[in-house]
């Protein structure tokens, strides 16, 4: 099987709490839209798409390359975009990943870091310029703003769940 | 370190047969979301039912963590109020004054309205309450401007009702599930309110510009509608919008542009009512008021 790093040790990697954690905590990140607060303008950072990331960032192997589908449905429907729009972004962002790797030499941490920055940064400006709000790009500042500060600590945050997982 | 070339699983057949088969399924999928997003494209309401479902499942988070921080923000108010007691209590006082004068003038004139309305035989029309409702969410994450009611088609919420506070109208019913429903608010951008100005009765409509403010334009062109200040209502053009419901107050102008703010924030909401759809009477009776429409007509190609 190409279960990434786990190839060396299937016992492991069949570890049920250890399987489900990624998709979890993909899941409870998208679930965060759900906060009761209700504001004029977009301010919660798309945790959920942040938490992939990180995960596929820590393990390039782990996600099989459809997991975007059901989890870009997930967020699509908690969070309320269009039906579609995070099935199809997520999943081309994990096969143009898969292409990027192969044609860098190194990849280290920060190489995760500035491309989940980017990545999210790139998916933020596009969903404000597909649903056509005219002020986006002043409206939009602060959610980016969080999101691209927040972005580090999700990383330490899937890196001790990636500690924690096999424990479960 | 350099990165490993996991996705080359070496001479195992099974394995690039599992690698093949995930790609395909990838490729399937991605090509169907394009297809959902191009339905729902064409087809906004399309899939309402899932999304109806989706927000039932949110639904009682939002509600519950609503309920928590309503507590904490009643807890931070009452201590500011101890500390602006005295001043707040004499502003209440000499506002009290002012309002009772005005309320008997707004009664004298409420009689005398009245009086108007039944010489010339005008029907009050009443849209109906639908429901009365919690505001327990927005989408957050989401550019669009979308906010969670906490009742759905149990309650006869359907998608299109017009949504107000008490002060204001916040939008209308964009999908409903079972017990809670989506309204999209004025302020996004594909909201669209055919509204009246208060002071002179001009038409217009208001969009959203994404970013908590609105855009209104006059449909008289050229001439400089809008004044800072001015209040807008809806006109109940076009049938959906009940006649009378303020919308929002004009902030600055431009010709005949202008930005106003929505006068209900939702922020600061709590309990919306859903109305049911108004449907304006057509002009009945045509044998009597066709000799005057004609009239009228003529009156405004030879008046442009």
């Amino acid at each position: 099987m190409s279960r990434g790093i786990y190839s060396d040790n299937e016992r492991v990697a069949l570890l049920w709490g250890a399987r489900i954690t990624p998709a979890l905590s993909t899941m409870f990140g998208s679930m965060l839209a759900w906060a009761p607060f209700i504001s004029a303008m977009p301010v919660m950072p798309p945790f959920g798409l942040m938490v992939f990331l990180c995960w596929r960032f820590l393990h390039p192997m782990m996600w099989p390359i459809w997991a975007g589908l059901p989890l870009g449905l997930m967020d699509d429907l908690i969070s309320g975009h269009v039906i579609g729009s995070g099935m199809l972004s997520w999943t081309l962002m994990l096969m143009l990943f898969d292409w990027l790797e192969g044609r860098i030499v190194w990849r280290d941490w920060l190489f995760g870091l500035t491309m989940g920055t980017l990545t999210v940064t790139v998916y933020l400006v596009g969903s404000w310029m597909l649903t056509e709000q005219h002020a986006y790009f002043l409206a939009g500042m602060p959610q980016l703003l969080f999101a691209i500060l927040l972005y580090p600590l999700v990383m330490q945050m899937c890196a001790g769940l990636d500690n924690m997982r096999f424990r479960l | 370190m350099a990165p490993p070339n996991h996705r080359r699983p070496g001479f195992s057949r099974r394995a690039q047969y599992a690698l093949f088969s995930g790609y395909v399924v990838a490729v399937v999928g991605v090509i169907a979301a394009l297809l959902l997003i191009i339905a729902a494209h064409f087809d906004p309401r399309g899939f309402r039912a899932v999304q109806g479902v989706a927000s039932d499942a949110g639904s009682p988070f939002m509600s519950v963590g609503r309920s928590i921080a309503r507590l904490f923000g009643a807890t931070d108010d009452v201590i500011a109020y101890y500390l602006t007691a005295v001043s707040t209590n004499d502003e209440l006082k000499a506002e009290l004054a002012r309002a009772r004068t005005r309320l008997v003038q707004a009664r004298v004139i409420e009689a005398q309205n009245r009086e108007l309305r039944s010489l010339l035989k005008l029907q009050d029309q009443r849209t109906d309450v639908v429901a009365n409702s919690r505001l327990i969410g927005s989408t957050l994450a989401d550019a669009r401007r979308i906010a969670v009611i906490a009742a759905g088609t149990n309650a006869g919420v359907r998608s299109g009702f017009p949504v107000r506070a008490a002060n204001g109208l916040i939008g209308r019913v964009l999908n409903t599930g079972a017990f809670s429903a989506r309204v999209l608010l004025l302020t996004d951008a594909s909201s669209v309110v055919p509204i009246r100005i208060l002071r002179d009765g001009s038409p217009g409509f208001v969009t959203g510009n994404g970013d908590g403010t609105l855009e209104v334009r006059g449909l008289s062109a050229g001439a400089r509608t809008f004044r800072r200040g001015d209040i807008l209502v809806t006109s109940g053009a076009g049938g959906l919008y009940p006649p009378h419901i303020p919308v929002a107050l004009v902030i600055s102008s431009r010709g005949d542009e202008g930005t106003a703010v929505p006068i209900a924030d939702p922020a600061a909401v709590d309990y919306v009512t859903v109305l049911g759809l108004y449907r304006p009477e057509k002009p009945a009776d045509e044998v009597p008021t066709a000799p005057a429409q004609k009239v009228a007509a003529q009156k405004a190609t030879t008046t442009p």
